[in-house]
């Protein structure tokens, strides 16, 4: 399991290091590192040292500075980290990767951000067999259609799983339009009309692309989420929950699977409020001037004397957790 | 009966209604609440006042339950009703709804909506243990709260036990919320007796409805 990210001068995050553990929500104003943390995964995933310009750096020491992206972990075998650098004097370009254990570039290299786009959900896509669910979720239509192909359980639990999050619907259907695409429908349960994907609301399409990431049979080993809560109801959050959940710890669902690390970003205090009872998921993003850094709820101090009986939105709306925008 | 039901999760509400219906010895149709909530305390709180609100001038409800967890908090007694304890979840909610009802304009069509409180200690999972496990009594984890013993890791072991983990989804804590207050519910006198204060008073005013 990976168990930090460290980075220095990468962008806004210049000396800082976000902990992870099988949950992550982070927490922050906007500008805080969130975003910038997840760009960090995708070029980890990526190695992509080939090209300077997304690293983006602030040169804060002068010539001699460089970039480092960090990622360290921690299994029973024992001890690990991957490293990307990048140095413009240096000979190659300014590239280094440097890693004491292979296991970890493989592991990250299957890591993906998401960052579902309704928009991009509901338009048509290839015919393809996948179950590689696109970062926009774009090709959902595609991977669902897969997923039943490949793993009609998989697929009718979903279809379950559908129907209590969104009890207006019974199951998925396909459709394949004109220019030879693929799409989707939700069939309404009463009188089983077709409701086609680019009629659904931005927040069913999003909490569909969700749903189906958390029954994938091999999903990404670090599923990065971004803004979890955009366009779901909160009263779905609760749900929402249970996905990042059934891939965190899959023991409780399908022992068979190994577990996902999951990292997701959030601005709603109610998506904050089901994690009171687990904490020890919470890293605050807290913006100082031109730097950001990450730490952990729970190791603020006095945390329980801070939170007393207050739900953990509340008292991050209030300010006493940081994690809020300057002057505010 | 015509009741309103807020409770912690849409799973403990499931619970909550087959209690409150083998108290009342009649079956509860439950009057769906409006209000956003995402779950917790504090939510619940929020919503008694708004459901309140409701319940009286758009619906003919006969009565709100609320059941909310006690976590660490004061667990109300007989002294608070002349001492309101802020500390106390009970007190609030009774504050909220004192403050909420007087503010109502009567209405000739109906009579004022009943209220019952009830306050599982120090969590909804503890009456699902009752006669399954002797120790996860009230008595036992209010000495732990009156002691200042954080029962974080009592209410994580009390869903590892009730759920098998403590993460459990809402599917699967409906499920066993429903099947455990079903259980629970055919044997009113040992809930009553392990739980006198959270469960107890709560009998005490449902049995006055009936």
């Amino acid at each position: 399991m990976i168990t930090s990210l460290k980075f220095h001068n990468f962008r806004i995050l210049a000396d800082t290091s976000l902990p992870l553990g099988r949950v992550t929500v982070i927490i922050g104003p906007n500008g805080s590192g969130k975003t910038t943390a997840m760009e960090a995964i995708k070029l980890l995933a990526a190695r992509r040292v080939d090209s300077p310009a997304l690293w983006l750096p602030i040169y804060l020491q002068g010539t001699d500075a460089f970039v480092t992206l960090r990622i360290e972990s921690k299994d029973p075998d024992g001890t690990a980290h991957y490293e990307l650098r990048h140095q413009s004097q240096l000979p190659n370009g300014g590239k280094i990767i440097e890693t004491n254990n292979i296991q970890i570039l493989k592991s990250i290299s299957t890591a993906r951000v998401f960052s579902f786009d309704s928009g991009a959900i509901s338009q048509p896509c290839e015919v393809t067999r996948t179950l590689d669910l696109e970062s926009s979720g774009r090709n959902l239509a595609a991977v669902m259609a897969t997923l039943q192909v490949r793993s009609p359980e998989r697929f009718e639990m979903l279809n379950q799983e559908l129907r209590r999050w969104m009890p207006e619907f019974d199951r998925v259907v396909f459709e394949i339009v004109s220019g030879g695409l693929q799409t989707f429908q939700l069939c309404t349960v009463p009188n089983n009309h077709r409701v086609p994907a680019s009629h659904l609301s931005q927040g069913n399409l999003v909490a569909l692309a969700l749903l189906t990431l958390s029954y994938l049979p091999n999903p990404p080993v670090i599923c990065a989420l971004e803004e979890i809560d955009r366009g779901i109801h909160p009263r779905l959050l609760r749900e929402a929950q249970d996905a990042i959940n059934r891939l965190a710890y899959p023991e409780n669902f399908e022992p068979s699977r190994k577990p996902v690390q999951v990292i997701v970003t959030t601005h709603s205090p109610y998506f904050l409020d089901l994690f009171r009872d687990h904490p020890e998921d919470i890293v605050i993003a807290e913006k100082n001037g031109t730097s950001a850094t990450f730490s952990r709820l729970i190791d603020l101090p006095h945390m329980h004397e801070i939170l007393g009986d207050a739900a953990l939105g509340e008292a991050w709306y209030s300010g006493v957790l940081g994690g809020v925008p300057a002057g505010t | 009966m015509k009741a309103a039901i807020i409770s912690e999760s849409p799973a403990d509400e499931a619970a909550v209604k087959i209690l409150a219906s083998a108290v009342l010895r009649l079956r509860i149709e439950a009057v769906p609440a409006e209000t956003v909530r995402a779950g917790g305390w504090s939510a619940a709180l929020r919503a008694v006042s708004s459901e309140l609100y409701r319940l009286h001038y758009k619906t003919d409800a006969q009565a709100l339950i609320v059941v909310i967890d006690s976590d660490d908090t004061s667990v109300h007694d007989a002294s608070h009703a002349t001492a309101f304890a802020p500390d106390c979840r009970v007190c609030q909610v009774q504050s909220t709804v004192r403050r909420v009802q007087a503010s109502l304009t009567s209405r000739a069509d109906r009579t004022e909506v009943k209220i019952a409180i009830g306050l599982p200690v120090p969590a909804i999972e503890a009456w699902y243990q009752c006669g399954k496990d002797p120790h996860a009594a009230e008595a036992r984890f209010i000495r732990d709260i009156e002691s200042r013993e954080r029962l974080a890791a009592a209410r994580a072991q009390l869903k590892r036990d009730v759920y098998g983990t403590d993460r459990p989804s809402l599917e699967l804590e409906t499920r066993v919320a429903v099947r455990e207050a079903t259980r629970i519910a055919t044997d009113l006198e040992r809930l009553r007796t392990q739980f006198p204060r959270g469960f107890g008073s709560f009998y005490e005013t449902l049995a006055t409805w009936r």
